[in-house]
């Protein structure tokens, strides 16, 4: 695998919430899931700390340790008076942000950063690839690159191209076309001698121009046969870095092949069966589709306004809960007058150029919903259009080839297969979301020709789709650390959010003195405080429906209570008598209280052991006031009664 | 797909090598109907009510299969031009038994 390197850029803006140390501490999560992972922070610490010994500046290494309640070791200086810090293992990049944000509050700093890892990206081997600008060149292109880093393509995602059929033996299909469905119903246009059948294979669409001047195709414009289907699906699922041919969008997602055009088109009735075919809905007389899809590409058009039938079966489709991506077609108009690109919940597509610009056959408008490179070409093969699967044959298929063609086709297939890559990390987005996913991540267009008003918020950018699309770990607080006193009902209510749903929670005691725990898979742990002192330090773990896991910890502080007396009254004794009683005293934080007695009368005495007041045989009258005490080491509390002698 | 800037020339010397999409088609092959009926329509193909409902639309409907969601496919042959069509349309439209009633139509790669 060749690859090119694309270093990330370092500079990183702390733009995290603020968190408490303890929410730092604790979020320190796996590494293992996260693609932006270091062990470094980047420290300058101020003039005084830079000019530092070594042992000052591991002083002040020490003093970010502590506040962040994390090791940190100093590694080594670096350029412009930085120093290099080590954490205790590696973190994704979020918690290292969080990190470096709680250490930017110290006084002796100037400023932190995460120390990124820069790695190249993922660049296929296949030899056309560097003719398919459209992925990867800055002005034009769509990011891909840097999606790839994430995932290439999920196997358990299913892509529709209902289009005019594949060339399934095209050397770079190999191994990525599932079998489809041919729902032309008319023989005439199927070209393949019969109506609908279980062969998606694309037999070729060629007019001639005798068929265009008389007869059933009169007027439908002579052509050869295009292989349409082929190139768009060769975009979205080429067979890739196999050294063959072009690369795909997705290399893994497998390619679902559903024929509903073919000579002269295809009708909007056979085009709907076959889209709610794709999506595993049922459609009379055709089998159940065993691989439905999870995204379907369109990429065709009529110059009419949405339809009710289509529309209703986008409705019902997208309510699967699956992604509908059209062209916005090529008529350099208003895609407003275009089906099915003007129908709700769709998502509309128009084609950029080369450098950016809105192609000149591009449709435009309010129903566009996002742009993608379709390419514009001013000759034959123009390699300013889009490379992809071609066959050489001008009827039937003949050999193997590769053509740039360009289109709002060509642009849907695009849009298409980063549908797939953020359907890949993320199966669970909704078609809202991910429409949403892609318009908040579009870059802007680089050229006027194109605007918000004419081709949707940008051009997609395939790497922040994906990476926007993909799950997010959850954000998880155990709530806030408490003080309690001994032998009270305790709740900590813990809180979590993430991008799809919380579909675990688990409370565990990590330290302090023992306490029986109850809803500790709930979000709302509750115990009785134990009769003891210290610090209960209790850990959140939620995982969210990605399986993405998040830890935070709550302190509960046990308050030390004085100690308690038992019940002493005040005494009166006769003279002559004996005086003899026992002071008790209790604690609630478990402790054996230490007694005391203050102001005893002469020939009395306290054992503080067993709390045994003994004044025998008194020979004094009067009023004697006696204070007892009462320790735990930390608090003292006094009692004090009178003895009257009679 | 279509080439505007570029003019007739290179169309008719290029056509249809390096052109994928084609300008819309005006119209379909053959004019048809897709169209939703209420339950009350127990067999859309039945001929008794073919005959009716061809009858009160003035235009010669001939069943031809059913669709996804419901619905059902239809080959008007009598209906003249655009014009008839759309009258049929419209009269089927206002058929309390019918849910919703479009023409076909031919659609494109792009």
């Amino acid at each position: 695998m060749a690859a090119r390197l694309v270093w990330w850029q370092i500079i990183v803006v702390l733009t995290f919430p603020v968190v408490s140390h303890a929410a730092a501490i604790a979020n320190i999560t796996s590494a293992e899931q996260a693609t932006d992972v270091t062990d470094r922070l980047i420290v300058k610490f101020n003039p005084q700390a830079t000019a530092a010994t070594a042992s000052q500046l591991n002083d002040k290494i020490s003093k970010l340790s502590s506040r962040a309640g994390i090791v940190l070791s100093r590694l080594r200086g670096a350029s412009g008076d930085l120093q290099v810090v080590k954490l205790p293992r590696p973190v994704d990049g979020k918690t290292a942000k969080e990190i470096a944000k709680l250490l930017q509050a110290s006084p002796d700093v100037v400023f932190v950063q995460p120390d990124e890892f820069a790695r190249p990206a993922l660049v296929p081997n296949d030899p056309l690839y560097l003719q398919q600008w459209h992925y990867y060149e800055d002005s034009g292109g769509i990011r891909l690159p840097g999606a790839w880093d994430v995932t290439t393509g999920s196997a358990n995602v299913v892509v529709a191209v209902i289009d005019t059929g594949v060339l399934s033996n095209h050397a770079d299909f190999a191994g990525r076309i599932l079998p489809g469905y041919d729902f032309i119903n008319d023989a005439r246009i199927a070209n393949d001698g019969d109506g609908r059948d279980g062969n998606a294979n694309d037999p070729g669409d060629w007019v001639t121009p005798a068929e265009n001047s008389s007869g059933f195709f009169q007027g439908c414009g002579a052509s050869n046969s295009v292989w349409h289907g082929s190139h768009v699906a060769g975009t979205i699922g080429a067979a890739s870095n196999n050294g063959i041919g072009v690369t795909g969008v997705n290399w893994t997602s497998k390619i679902l092949p559903v024929r509903v055009l073919g000579k002269c088109g295809g009708y909007l009735s056979d085009i709907i069966d076959g889209m709610r075919w794709a999506a595993g809905l049922p459609v009379p007389g055709a089998p159940a589709n065993p691989n439905p899809a999870q995204v379907l590409n369109l990429s065709l058009g009529a110059s009419i306004a949405c339809g009710i039938a289509e529309q209703t079966a986008i409705n019902d489709i997208v309510a699967a809960g699956k992604v509908i991506v059209v062209a916005a077609g090529n008529g350099n108009t208003d895609a407003a007058n275009t089906s099915p690109a003007s129908c709700n919940n769709v998502i509309a597509v128009a084609a950029t150029t080369r450098s950016g610009g809105r192609a000149y056959y591009s449709n435009y408008g309010s129903v566009v919903d996002i742009s993608a490179p379709g390419g514009a070409q001013s000759f034959y093969n123009d390699p300013n259009g889009i490379d992809s699967i071609l066959n050489t044959g001008t009827t039937s298929p003949a050999a193997d080839s590769y053509r740039f063609y360009q289109g709002t086709s060509m642009a849907t297939a695009h849009i298409t297969g980063v549908v797939s890559l953020m359907l890949s990390v993320k199966p669970t987005l909704t078609p809202q979301q991910v429409l949403e996913k892609l318009q908040a991540t579009a870059r802007a267009f680089p050229d006027p020709s194109c605007n918000a008003q004419l081709c949707g918020p940008g051009i997609v950018n395939a790497s922040a789709a994906v990476r926007n699309g993909a799950n997010q770990r959850p954000i998880v607080s155990a709530g806030p650390s408490i003080r309690v006193n001994p032998a009270v009902v305790v709740r900590l209510n813990g809180t979590a959010t993430d991008d799809g749903a919380i579909v675990k929670y688990v409370w565990r005691q990590l330290s302090g003195p023992a306490a029986v725990l109850q809803g500790f898979n709930t979000p709302s742990l509750q115990f009785t405080a134990p009769r003891a002192l210290g610090n209960m330090v209790f850990q959140l773990t939620v995982t969210d429906d990605g399986g993405l896991t998040a830890s935070n910890a709550a302190t509960v502080t046990l308050n030390n209570v004085a100690p308690v007396f038992g019940p002493i009254a005040n005494k009166s004794v006769a003279y002559g008598s004996t005086l003899n009683f026992k002071v008790t005293a209790s604690d609630a934080n478990g402790t054996l209280p230490r007694l005391g007695a203050i102001g005893l009368p002469t020939g009395a005495s306290f054992n503080a052991a067993n709390g045994v007041f003994y004044w025998p045989k008194i020979r004094t009258r009067g009023s004697f006031t006696v204070t007892f005490t009462a320790t735990d080491g930390v608090s003292m509390r006094r009692r004090v009664i009178t003895i009257r002698v009679y | 797909m279509r080439y505007i800037s570029y003019g007739l020339l290179i169309m008719v010397i290029t056509l249809p090598v390096y052109s994928v999409g084609r300008a819309p088609a005006a119209e379909p092959p053959a004019a048809q109907l897709i169209v939703k009926f209420t339950t009350a329509v127990a067999d859309p193909a039945a001929a008794d009510f073919m005959r009716r409902l061809s009858r009160e639309s003035g235009a010669t409907l001939s069943y031809l299969r059913p669709m996804s969601g419901g619905a059902h496919v239809f080959a008007v042959t009598s209906a003249q031009g655009d014009i008839a069509l759309d009258e049929t349309v419209q009269r089927l439209a206002k058929r309390a038994d019918v849910v919703y009633v479009q023409k076909e139509q031919l659609a494109r790669h792009q």
